[in-house]
């Protein structure tokens, strides 16, 4: 392997709380919170999320909605996002931050929000993943370089 | 003069199965449940229903979009099982039948949908305490969309339900 690929960018965790997470979504609360969609297209379906793992590359956004989860089974996750207004190229992974959920917070991607999968901290869970249907055509998706590792 | 006690239906609660749940919505698994909904977007809100454990009197639909359903997590405790109660969408209000009253129960890891026209009443716990959901429905569902019947006006009945074992 070569030094340029062992570089990363190290990103600290941090809770996930409404007020940190402002720039990048909402936490469900009880206000109700409108959520953007193509007219017609919001689908639901279960999500098996994957282990943590040590590196992050493809980093994704959709422009066509506000994606919602929902933790239903499991434990902790991890939430890796960037904010939407950096564009795809000269994406800056510096700009990246990771929010720790202990699982008994629902949440959402805004519309643009660059972000990955959730990730299960403990290797297993399953949330609701509400999300519009044509989302691949409204899809951006880019390799970051260098790539982010996520401090837990 | 009091009004006559309202006459029980008592109804059987099933698990509840995307099979058996069918003709009222979908319990929401690895496939795409759609969302349709035909009147503007859809709000999410966290929802703490009060602890209800009297017959149903008061069943209401919506016409505009279909309604989904997700226990609300809660770090370190179980999941909360919970009581569904539904009637079909082609049930009128002029003809309602109580006897067409289904209930399932989730085990409180299940996310589930109203079909668009599906009766239903607000899920509770079975342990009667509060619960507490994230509500994904039409912004004008509550408002303009809503049909609501009282049973006992209408047939003289209240529904009541046994648990499965």
């Amino acid at each position: 392997m070569s030094a340029l690929q062992d570089t990363v960018i190290r990103v600290k965790a941090e809770p996930l709380t409404a007020e940190a997470y402002a720039p990048f979504g909402i936490v469900v609360a009880a206000p109700r919170h409108r959520l953007q969609c193509e007219p017609g297209q919001y689908t639901a379906r279960l999500h098996q999320l994957e282990p943590v793992g040590d590196r992050f590359v493809r980093i994704n956004r959709h422009f066509d909605h506000e994606q919602l989860f929902v933790p239903l089974t499991g434990g902790p996750l991890l939430l890796v996002v960037a904010p939407k207004e950096l564009s795809g190229e000269g994406f800056d992974p510096g700009q990246v931050r990771a929010f720790v959920n202990d699982g008994s917070l629902a949440w959402t991607y805004g519309v643009g929000v660059w972000h990955f999968a959730p990730r299960a901290i403990d290797g297993q869970a399953a949330v609701l993943n509400v999300q519009g249907s044509r989302y691949l055509a409204h899809t951006e998706i880019i390799a970051m370089e260098p790539a982010v590792a996520v401090e837990l | 003069m009091s009004a006559p006690a309202p006459r029980l239906v008592t109804l059987k609660a099933e698990p509840l199965t995307p099979e058996a749940y069918a003709p009222f919505g979908s319990v929401v698994d690895l496939g795409r449940a759609q969302l349709h909904c035909n009147d503007g977007q859809y709000f999410v809100e966290m929802l703490t229903l009060p602890p209800r454990t009297e017959p149903v009197r008061r069943i209401n639909r919506h016409f505009d979009c279909v309604q989904l359903f997700a226990p609300h997590p809660q770090a370190g405790t179980r999941p909360k099982p919970m009581l569904i109660v539904v009637a079909p969408p082609w049930l009128s209000a002029e003809r309602f039948d109580p006897n067409q009253v289904r209930a399932f129960v989730a085990d409180g890891t299940q996310a589930f949908t109203f079909n668009i026209g599906t009766w239903h009443i607000g899920p509770r716990a079975l342990d009667g305490t509060p619960l507490t959901l994230v509500n994904v429905q039409g912004e004008r569902s509550n408002e303009e969309h809503t049909e609501e019947i009282d049973l006992v006006e209408l047939t003289g009945s209240a529904v009541e339900f046994e648990l499965p074992a």
